[in-house]
């Protein structure tokens, strides 16, 4: 199962990217994110299984993400850079769950709010969770995408 | 489409702005932003809206409690869900709620102002 959501995952990030950010994103080799101020989404999986999804880019190409979303217009304030960036997590988690629930019959894919974290040398650690690491690259930069549950469900 | 307004409950304030760029030019007034719904309702009793942009996942009150709480208070209220979830099962337990209109995140302004137009000339 947790190869199909990495699959399915991988296909919801790319049709977000696209249809939000008109750019294309490729999966592909694991790498290393060595920018020192990185941005981070935790968007919570409920219902069905407990799991998360785990965002991580840049500084640089948060900002890059953000203009975009902003219609290319100076952001209003300077948080809306993680603002905008969660908002992207959140759309990329929800049309992932979306093909979650409609292809495992008899379960069902909810999400809670975004949670944001930034700055240098960002680690996290999620004992219980069985996932799968997704890597992107695309003109705007790289991102990194976990994509776990907690084993009991698997 | 003059004079109508639209309130705009989603805690993300990116889409509030894409809201407002996708209807102010037609017309409509989009006034506010409630980044959750429990201040969704309160501004629903403030600003008595046309139409409601909601979205689904939110801090303190979801879009389909807040969906059954605006239905409650005023059965005629026309609400958009408006969410980065669009699976079925959503889907009809919003529609069982009175939901009628759904787009999915990301949208296309040409996309909301043809929802919002359809739920108006109801
Ligand atoms: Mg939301």
């Amino acid at each position: 199962m947790l190869r199909e959501i990495a699959l399915i995952t991988e296909k919801a990030f790319q049709e977000v990217s696209i249809e939000l950010l008109e750019t294309e994103f490729l999966p592909g080799k694991r790498f290393i994110i060595d920018f020192p101020f990185k941005v981070a989404i935790i968007i919570g999986i409920t219902g069905s299984a407990t799991g998360r999804l785990y965002l991580e880019c840049d500084l640089e190409t948060a900002v890059k993400v953000a203009l975009i979303m902003n219609f290319g217009e100076r952001l209003d304030e300077p948080n809306d850079v993680y603002t905008y960036l969660a908002e992207f997590g959140n759309m990329i988690s929800g049309r992932a769950t979306t093909y979650m629930t409609d292809k495992f019959k008899n379960k069902e894919f909810r999400l809670s709010p975004p949670a944001i974290f930034s700055g240098k040398g960002l680690e996290t650690l999620s004992p219980r969770i069985k996932s799968k690491m997704l890597y992107f690259r695309g003109k705007l930069g790289k991102f990194f995408v976990d994509i776990g549950f907690e084993e009991e469900h698997q | 489409m003059a004079g109508y307004k639209v309130l705009v409950i989603d805690d993300s304030p990116f889409i509030f702005k894409a809201v407002k760029r996708a209807l102010e030019p037609n017309g409509f007034e989009v006034v506010d932003n409630a980044p959750n719904g429990k201040i969704g309702v309160e501004m629903y009793d403030k600003y008595q809206p046309d139409v409601i942009t909601l979205d689904v996942t939110m801090p303190i009150m979801d879009g389909i409690e807040t969906a059954k709480a605006l239905i409650a208070r005023a059965p005629d209220v026309k609400i958009i869900m408006l969410s980065a979830m669009g699976d079925e099962s959503l889907h009809s337990q919003a529609r069982e709620i009175g939901v009628k209109q759904f787009i999915r995140k990301p949208f296309k302004p040409d996309e909301l102002l043809e929802k919002v137009n359809s739920l108006l000339g109801e």
